[in-house]
């Protein structure tokens, strides 16, 4: 034991003596420059730009996959930022204390065609009840829409009450909202984005008065809602909706009330407003089920979507980075293979083993970065659409940029690394003899 | 360098090798390609080596030009032991120190003529204004100051072999390593070559060894060395 451990001691001690011979040379050597080096940082940087154009094809599947993947990642980064900023300002836009019951449909079909959700129960929530401060109930069906004898096709058309202008937050731009004292009357408000196609299709510039068709009636329009943004606590699209007064909807229809939005009083806790409701309804019709939704629910599902959107991404992101990093790694290992005689000759010239690993490390990082680079447009070009398609409001978000150069970064030096070890571990006595 | 360093330096070979030995192990046997080299060489030394081929003149410039070490013997230069000295201090020592020129010229095709004789102060740590001036200055020298800005492609052989030497003087070396520097050139150009050789060697006091198969490279030369069979033996001084 003690033989063995005495055998390093003594060879370390010759190889210090033999080094701090070196030493005066090499500190004599250091004095010469600064030793940082620069002009050959620069020259390196400039030769793997050149460089990187010999090997075309190797080079660009290994751009394509690393701004594939830097693609994703950015993309991914972008869509959760957006996605969270997206659910506060819903929360914003209706508030925590909105809260949205609907009939739950029980397996047993006979039990549900007995219990409906009955007007009267529901004018008696804000009156039996600490939390609910006021009701709107509703249901919804879609028909096909006409006006000025053009078809417009299947439409959304809700009845409502008249509490649904506050409780569901809209606003009128033209006329009135609906009213309880329309009751049975065939009167109608029509959302934003309807009424722009009324108006593109040829009909009145000022809508109120205006007879249209739906579901085979007649009915007048009396008011034209303002623009508003969907909402999750919002049962239907306000902009792509025909509102009827409810009574004229559960006749025409022959629909009872599907939903119920509520609104919690000030400072109302909203979990304890659901069991509220809940219990309720448990009370006024044992027979029925309701289930109550409340912002929290909501933002849950919009997480729930976005974690989805994020691991397809994450996925993608992964597998291309992977066969990015690999086409990186062939084209390294290529270039240090066919310049195994440079190699040499730089190391001759005085190149220490860490230079010549430095050179092909830039070079690596600027072929990643150049597909980071597109990689990040292509990324911020894609959360977008997923944005639209998800009809999430756009942000872009330096972090995902940040988070897009950091990857390409990572992979320029990981993948990298194995062929400028390698360069820098040849003997240059073999590289100089290469071909 | 005062007058008491450059005495002191006469008095002292620049490069004295004792007995160098390398073996490399060919499958289960080991080879030995120097059996005890001895080599003392001056300031301002021109040396020719011959041999025939395998004889261990390849290995002998590699140990000489620090890119081989050898496996036991004593190797100073300019009175420190280089043997076993840590890699990175080789390379140092390498671009101080020395000057290579090579047979096939060995120029990076994607540089310059100016960028490639720069490469050595580049390695030292020179700006790159400072590596300007002094490749200019190098080119210039070699008669080369027109053609800084092509690349070896575009240069005759003759052309990238001055280049070359330009490249190897540039850091002001102690000593010059030829190997086969006239191989590759026809005769003419070849002779052009070792005239330039010779005169910076007289002219500057440079030292430079060269390895050579060209009867007319070693008639150049002062002193003549014979290797055979991984044994160095001086065939005696020349015209000079």
């Amino acid at each position: 034991m003690n033989r063995l451990e005495s055998i390093p001691v003594a060879g370390d001690r010759l190889r210090r003596q033999i080094q701090s011979k070196a030493g005066a040379l090499r500190e004599a050597i250091r004095t010469l420059g600064d030793g940082k080096r620069k002009a050959v940082l620069k020259a390196n940087v400039l030769e793997a730009l050149v460089s990187l154009g010999v090997n075309r094809q190797r080079t660009a599947l290994a751009l394509v996959g690393i701004s594939l993947g830097v693609a994703a990642v950015t993309a991914m980064v972008s869509v959760g930022v957006t996605a969270k900023a997206e659910s506060l300002k819903r929360l914003k836009d209706l508030g925590t204390d909105t809260l949205v019951a609907r009939k739950y449909a029980p397996p047993s079909a006979r039990q549900r065609a007995r219990a409906d959700i009955k007007l009267r129960d529901v004018a008696a929530l804000p009156l039996e009840t600490e939390t609910v401060a006021a009701v709107a109930p509703g249901l919804q069906v879609f028909g096909p829409f006409s006006y000025a004898g053009r078809s417009f096709g299947n439409k959304s058309i809700v009845g409502v009450t008249g509490a649904a202008a506050d409780v569901n937050k809209l606003a009128v731009a033209e006329g009135r909202f609906v009213s309880d004292l329309d009751a049975h009357r065939h009167y109608c408000v029509v959302g934003h984005d309807i009424a722009e196609s009324m108006r593109a299709g040829g009909g009145a510039k000022r809508l109120v008065g205006e007879r249209l068709a739906m579901a085979g009636r007649i009915c007048t329009v009396v008011g034209v809602l303002a623009d508003t943004p969907a909402s999750a606590l919002r049962p239907f699209r306000a902009n792509d909706s025909m509102l009827l007064p409810l009574t004229t909807a559960r006749r025409v229809f022959q629909q009872e009330i599907q939903f119920v939005v509520a609104r919690a009083t000030p400072d109302a806790d909203h979990h304890a407003a659901a069991s509220e409701i809940r219990a309720h309804f448990q009370r006024r019709a044992p027979r029925l089920r309701v289930r109550v939704r409340t912002a929290d629910h909501f933002i849950a599902l919009l997480q729930k979507q976005m974690r989805m959107f994020a691991l397809l991404l994450a996925a993608i992101g992964g597998i291309s980075l992977v066969i990015g990093g690999t086409a990186v790694m062939n084209v390294m290992l290529s270039s240090v293979a066919e310049r195994r005689r440079e190699i040499g000759v730089r190391r001759a010239l005085g190149a220490r083993r860490r230079d010549i690993r430095n050179q092909f490390l830039i070079e690596s990082l600027a072929l990643s970065l150049a597909g980071g680079a597109l990689g990040i447009v292509v990324g911020v070009g894609a959360a977008f659409a997923i944005c639209l398609y998800a009809d999430w409001s756009f942000l872009a978000s330096p972090l995902a940029m940040f988070a897009g150069f950091g990857v390409a970064t990572g992979v320029g030096l990981f993948f990298g690394a194995h062929p400028a070890h390698r360069a820098a571990q040849l003997d240059p006595i073999v590289a100089l003899r290469a071909t | 360098m005062d007058e008491g360093t450059r005495a002191r330096g006469r008095a002292r070979p620049l490069l004295r090798l004792r007995g160098i030995r390398k073996s490399y192990a060919v499958g289960p046997v080991r080879a030995e390609v120097l059996r005890g080299v001895n080599l003392a060489v001056k300031r301002g030394d021109l040396i020719s080596i011959m041999g025939p081929s395998g004889c261990g003149k390849s290995t002998l410039m590699n140990v000489i030009g620090l890119l081989d070490s050898p496996t036991s013997g004593s190797y100073r230069i300019a009175g420190d032991e280089v043997a076993g000295v840590a890699d990175d201090d080789l390379s140092a020592i390498r671009n101080a120190r020395i000057g290579f020129v090579f047979q096939s010229f060995n120029l990076l095709p994607r540089l310059t003529a100016a960028d490639n004789v720069g490469l050595p102060l580049a390695y030292r740590g020179l700006d790159a204004k400072d590596i300007q001036e002094r490749a200019a200055a190098s080119l210039q020298r070699l008669g080369m100051e027109d053609k800084a800005g092509s690349r070896p492609n575009e240069l005759s052989g003759g052309q990238q072999q001055r280049v070359a030497i330009a490249r190897a003087l540039v850091g002001e070396p102690d000593i010059i390593l030829a190997d086969e520097p006239t191989g590759a050139l026809d005769a003419r150009t070849g002779e052009e070559i070792m005239g330039l050789l010779a005169r910076l060697n007289a002219e500057r006091e440079l030292t430079v060894i060269i390895v050579t198969h060209d009867f007319a490279v070693d008639r150049v030369c002062r002193r003549r060395m014979r290797i055979r069979q991984g044994v160095l033996r001086e065939e005696g001084q020349g015209a000079g």
